[in-house]
């Protein structure tokens, strides 16, 4: 069925289509060229047949003249008037006859001349007949009475010098003529004597045939003559039975075999081309020929045909010229419609063949490119795809490459990263357990990389991580792996080794390998690393244990005093893998969101009038459970984690101050614990215009704590910066109160407007007259500095009534409230039952009630 | 849908085409009757009713002259025609040839309702041979004599008149050999004018000169007798053609009268034949039985001029004058003599 396509579709088509153009191209041609042949033919045939007549007529008047010629002869004339029979009548004869003979002799189409008397029952006088043998001269006694003959009595009445031309007919007058029988014509003249009357008439009989013979003699052999007379009657016939039919009682006529020659009779017409009836086949053209006085109006008509084969003889000859260059043409065309299909189909086959053959990955061979046409473009556009497809694929490959290197390899070094580390590692425990060699996996880890970051920029950090990586991997074995799991860490697993000594021996390599100094885009800077070791099998059998092992080691190393190796003792575990995951889960907490602030209300102890609440951190680890600050700030400032988390803090804390704001509600101040980092580390007084900005919090509302502990480090520093926060209109405690080692001098140069006494004073006061004894110096050192006072940690009534005693601004405790969540606080102030309301009552006893609860509280990281 | 439109008409010319060529076929099962005659005997509304009466096909032939009849029935001993128009005289050829078959007279029944001279076969020549009927009366035309009304003021009774020297050179007499010596014969008085001796003849032959002398001419059809009649100063017409020629005249505007001759005129009487080879003799028998029927005869009478044998004969009495023609005793003898006269032989060369 495809080799029914396109090719043999269209040369069909085409095939056909020229076969058809060209036979109707040919048919018309043939057609019209016949008609023309026919009409040619007939314009021929009628334009000989005008001439014959005219030939006729002319014969006719020439005849007639010869007729009145010899009528006016003086023998005649001698004749007319002779009286009676004498010798000189008799010599006037014979001189007729003599002439007669001549005339005769000289016109051969002439059978008979005689001079024929009126009288006597139209006795022929003279007759001269032309027989077989000659030319006769009729005696005396055989001539003949023709008085009752239509051109003796016919003539004997038409004018004199004028002349008579009988009907055409067969004589049947007897005598040894030889126009007996013969179609003949007479043309006769009156003779006239002296008197003037009618003689007699001079008659000469005329051999239509003769006359015919002489005047159609250049016609063709294919031109058939028909003459008729005025009733159509056959005088002329190719078939001579046809003629004077109506001398034998039958009638031929015109008329029958060529209808249209009627309208010539009926007068409606004096010529006629074709009249060929239906199923003829011959052409023909009729011409009525008028002869004889006009009076007399005597015609003939004159018809000459031919056949029609003979006519289109020449047709034929076109025809068959016409059907032989249709078939030409029509071979041409098929050979021409085979060509285009093959032109057309053969490049569309290799095409598809070529496309057939093609696989990915090789270049597409046998396309017509070279073609110019819309083939070739396709071939073009096919090959253009192939090679799309190809490049394609390539760099499919190639990606996929990447995308395998990617997943194996540290971009940055080229080192294999993590994923491709642990994959070694599986595979070098599993050579381990079958050998039973050690394995050690060497932590190492890059001291003080993150300054290097922070003060030369990440460019340059990259950089030295480039150089240690290529320390690395040259000084170690070609079967050992170094890795880099991230950060400035990077592993090296030792297989087949004896024992860990070896494992040792290259610690000391890779730890004086540090000892040369980097040098990047004109930086000269040293780096030293951190190295903790743990062997298989003695430090673990899986990978994760020793990865891990080998980290703690690391920390270790670093505790150490860094810049050395130490090898994985099992009491690192605990409190290094603790500090590794707190670091790690910190990082994303604040992403996580897992950090959210618990509010703790402050009162003025006089008034029991809220006065401020606290905001405290918390960290619902994912596993850990709700962490307390002192579990996890410390790890945040020692990790620089401090700084997101402390300003998420202030943020938080403001937006959650104007959101009371917007319900209607007077929470008072909202109180932040400032870590010392925050401090020392950032612009502290941006930061916190920042947040009020960012949250629509005002100043006024905002506390800021900062512990005792840190002020009394950073004494001076903290002066410059504490007083841009006062500028701003926030209000500064001192938190944990007591337990420093405060200067007086110190303390006085603070912008601070509160001192918050540390909870182990207030928790021992009761019962320990020594901390009763600082808690009431404290108060009495802040009313001299004009300081607010606010106790931390109450928790008993005792406590209470002592600070009550001793005149305590403000407290702080469990005995109030232990710290809630916002929702919780926000639902206190909207009931009201916080003795901001001057209302304590049973209200308040509600919140002491809650205040039994046993937990401890810190609010600042020391 | 102009395809199928194509289809349609293309599927109709075949149709069409099949009708054609197989009707003839069809029609061949019908029975066929040829029938050969002159012009005007057998008219295609009669054939057509004939045709539907009878459920059969028929084909009619004209002939125009005796010849012509005469060869076409004698062709393939006469298998060709079934039934043909001839006049008596002529009959007598085809019975002597064999040519013609008796006719079983019981199966023309309207042969009973013809005029009583044509129920009279025996009387009538040539008719009845060995007692058998070899044809039917079907129409006759006498030969009479038409007179100018306007010149002859007494209407003449004999055919002697065309001789008379007052009407010299106004006569149009026949230019035929066979009815001239008849015609002289009976005026001479003769037995038999149609089996005249030679001295009858030769006379006869003398008084046919005296005649041409007397003639303007021969004339040669009614149409011819007509342009003369109109041309010339004609009294006497010889009628070689009957009533044909008086309706002619007539028809032309000319004022002539017609008689019988008291001598009696010579008639022609056409009847209906059957052929020897006939392939239906009772279908031909049921055509001729046909053109016997009243309507059908008139209708000769009516269209052609010719007089039928069923309604009675116009001439009034001269019925009995006719006298039919009957074979010659030598028509070549007759045309020589006549041929003679005509080439204007004088009177004493006889």
């Amino acid at each position: 069925m495809m080799r029914l396509s396109i090719g043999v579709k269209l040369a069909v088509w085409l095939a056909l289509f020229a076969v058809f153009s060209s036979g109707l191209t040919g048919y018309y041609l043939y057609a019209r060229s016949r008609a023309m042949l026919i009409e040619a033919a007939e314009d021929k045939l009628l334009t000989a047949t005008q001439v014959l007549a005219r030939r006729f007529t002319t014969q006719v008047t020439q005849i007639s003249r010869d007729v009145q010629q010899t009528a006016s002869l003086p023998m005649v004339t001698a004749i007319a008037n002779a009286a009676v029979a004498t010798p000189y009548l008799d010599l006037q004869k014979q001189q007729l006859e003599q002439a007669f003979q001549a005339i005769l002799a000289a016109n051969p189409e002439y059978f008979q001349i005689r001079l024929i008397g009126a009288a006597n029952h139209g006795m022929e006088l003279v007759r001269v007949d032309r027989d077989r043998n000659g030319l006769t001269v009729v005696r005396q006694s055989d001539l003949q009475e023709k008085s009752h003959l239509p051109y003796v009595f016919e003539a004997l009445r038409v004018q004199a010098g004028s002349f008579y031309v009988s009907q055409i007919n067969i004589n049947r007058e007897q005598g040894a003529h030889e126009g007996l029988n013969k179609p003949t014509m007479r043309i006769a003249t009156p003779v006239l004597n002296a008197a003037g009357e009618v003689f007699g008439i001079l008659v000469i009989n005329v051999d239509l045939k003769g006359i015919f013979q002489s005047i159609n003699a250049e016609l063709p052999n294919n031109i058939d003559v028909l003459l008729t007379n005025q009733q159509g009657d056959y005088l002329v016939h190719p078939d001579e039975s046809k003629t004077f039919g109506f001398d034998n009682g039958r009638s031929f006529l015109i008329q029958h075999d060529f209808k249209d020659t009627e309208r010539i009779f009926s007068g409606k017409q004096e010529s006629l081309v074709r009249g060929t009836q239906h199923g003829d086949v011959s052409a023909a053209a009729f011409v009525k020929v008028r002869y004889g006085p006009q009076s007399a109006n005597r015609f003939v008509l004159l018809g000459l045909t031919t056949p029609l084969e003979s006519v289109l003889a020449g047709s034929k000859v076109l025809g068959i010229n016409v059907l032989r260059m249709t078939v030409f043409f029509s071979l041409v065309a098929l050979v021409l419609a085979l060509a285009i299909s093959r032109f057309l189909a053969h490049p569309l086959r290799s095409m598809a063949r070529a496309i057939n053959q093609f696989s990915i990955g090789k270049p597409i061979i046998g396309l017509p490119i070279q073609r110019t046409d819309e083939i070739g473009v396709l071939a073009q556009s096919f090959q253009l795809m192939a090679s799309k497809l190809n490049t394609q694929m390539d760099e499919l490959k190639d990606q996929r490459l990447h995308f395998d290197n990617l997943a194996h390899q540290d971009q940055i070094t080229g080192l294999p990263n993590r994923l491709f580390f642990m994959e070694q590692l599986a595979r070098g425990l599993e050579n381990a357990q079958r050998t039973g060699r050690y394995l050690a996996i060497l932590f190492i880890d890059l001291d003080r990389f993150k300054h290097i970051n922070d003060s030369l920029g990440h460019q340059v950090g990259d950089e030295a991580l480039k150089i240690a990586a290529s320390r690395l991997r040259a000084h170690v074995r070609t079967q050992d792996t170094v890795a880099r799991l991230g950060g400035d860490e990077f592993t090296v697993l030792l297989e087949g080794l004896h024992g860990p000594a070896e494992a040792a021996k290259v610690g000391r390599t890779l730890v004086d390998l540090f000892a040369d100094p980097f040098v990047v885009d004109q930086h000269e800077f040293f780096l030293s690393c951190s190295i903790g070791i743990s062997i298989y099998p003695e430090n673990g059998t899986h990978a994760k244990d020793l990865l891990r092992n080998a980290d703690a080691a690391m920390y270790k190393a670093k505790e150490e005093g860094r810049n050395g190796f130490q090898f994985y003792t099992a009491d690192m575990t605990s409190e290094s893998f603790r500090r590794v995951v707190m670091e790690t889960d910190m990082r994303h907490a604040i992403e996580q969101r897992e950090f959210e602030l618990y509010y703790q209300p402050q009162v003025d102890l006089r008034t029991m009038q809220l006065v401020s609440i606290e905001a405290l951190v918390r960290w619902k680890h994912p596993d850990q459970g709700l962490l307390l600050p002192a579990e996890f700030i410390p790890l945040a400032e020692e990790t620089g984690l401090i700084l997101p988390l402390g300003e998420w803090v202030l943020h938080t804390a403001c937006r959650q101050r104007k959101a009371w704001h917007d319900l209607g509600l007077n929470p008072g101040r909202i109180a932040v614990n400032l870590s010392g980092r925050q401090v020392t580390h950032t612009n502290l007084a941006e930061v916190v215009q920042a947040a009020l900005r960012d949250t629509g919090c005002h100043a006024q509302w905002l506390e800021l704590e900062l512990s005792e502990n840190f002020f009394m480090k950073e004494a001076e520093r903290c002066i410059e910066v504490l007083k841009q926060i006062k500028a701003l209109g926030i209000v500064l405690a001192i938190d944990d109160f007591g337990i420093g080692y405060s200067s007086l001098v110190h303390l006085k140069k603070l912008p601070i407007a509160r001192l918050k006494i540390d909870r182990s004073f207030v928790r021992d006061a009761a019962h320990d007259p020594d901390d009763e004894a600082i808690v009431r110096a404290i108060i009495a050192l802040a009313g001299n500095m004009n300081l607010k006072v606010v106790a931390e940690g109450v928790e008993t009534r005792e406590q209470l009534a002592l600070l009550t005693k001793l005149h305590c601004d403000e407290i702080q405790g469990f005995i109030l409230a232990q710290p809630i969540p916002a929702e919780q606080m926000t639902q206190l102030l909207r009931e009201g039952s916080l003795p901001h309301n001057g209302v304590p009552g049973e209200k308040r006893s509600r919140v002491l009630k809650l205040a039994d609860d046993p937990l401890a509280e810190r609010t600042a990281p020391s | 849908m102009r395809f199928n439109r194509i289809k349609r008409c293309v599927c109709l010319a075949l149709c069409a085409l099949l009708l054609a060529v197989t009707a003839p076929a069809v029609s061949v099962a019908r029975e066929h009757l040829r029938v050969l005659a002159w012009p005007g005997y057998a008219d295609a509304d009669l054939v057509a009713q004939f045709e539907k009466r009878f459920d059969v096909a028929v084909s009619v032939t004209f002939v125009n002259s005796d010849d012509e009849l005469w060869a076409k029935v004698s062709a393939n001993k006469s298998a060709n025609y079934d039934v043909f128009a001839v006049n008596t005289a002529e009959l007598q050829r085809f019975i002597d040839e064999g040519l013609a078959a008796p006719i079983n007279l019981s199966r023309i029944i309207n042969h009973a309702s013809q005029l009583p001279r044509f129920r009279a076969l025996e009387s009538i020549p040539g008719i009845v041979r060995d007692g058998k009927v070899y044809a039917v009366p079907y129409t006759f035309s006498e030969m009479g004599l038409i007179y100018n009304r306007k010149s002859v003021k007494k209407a003449p009774d004999s055919m002697a008149a065309m001789w008379l020297p007052e009407f010299r050179g106004k006569v149009l007499a026949y230019n035929t050999s066979n009815h001239n010596f008849s015609l002289t014969g009976l005026l001479m008085g003769v037995k038999r004018p149609f089996q005249m001796t030679d001295t009858e003849m030769k006379q006869a032959a003398k008084e046919l000169v005296k005649l041409r002398r007397n003639v303007l001419t021969f004339y040669t059809s009614p149409e011819d007798s007509v342009r003369l009649f109109k041309e010339h100063d004609v009294a006497l017409i010889f009628a070689n053609y009957g009533m044909q020629q008086v309706h002619a005249l007539k028809a032309a505007g000319m004022d002539v009268g017609y008689v019988i001759p008291r001598e009696g005129a010579l008639a022609w009487l056409d009847v209906w034949a059957v052929t020897r080879g006939a392939s239906n003799q009772q279908l031909a028998e049921k055509w001729i039985n046909y053109t016997l029927e009243k309507s059908v005869s008139q209708s000769l009478t009516k269209r052609q001029g010719l007089a039928n044998t069923v309604t009675a004969f116009q001439g009034g009495g001269a019925e009995s004058r006719l006298i039919w023609l009957e074979p010659l005793e030598d028509h070549r003898k007759r045309r020589a003599l006549w041929d003679r006269i005509m080439s204007g032989d004088s009177l004493e060369t006889f």
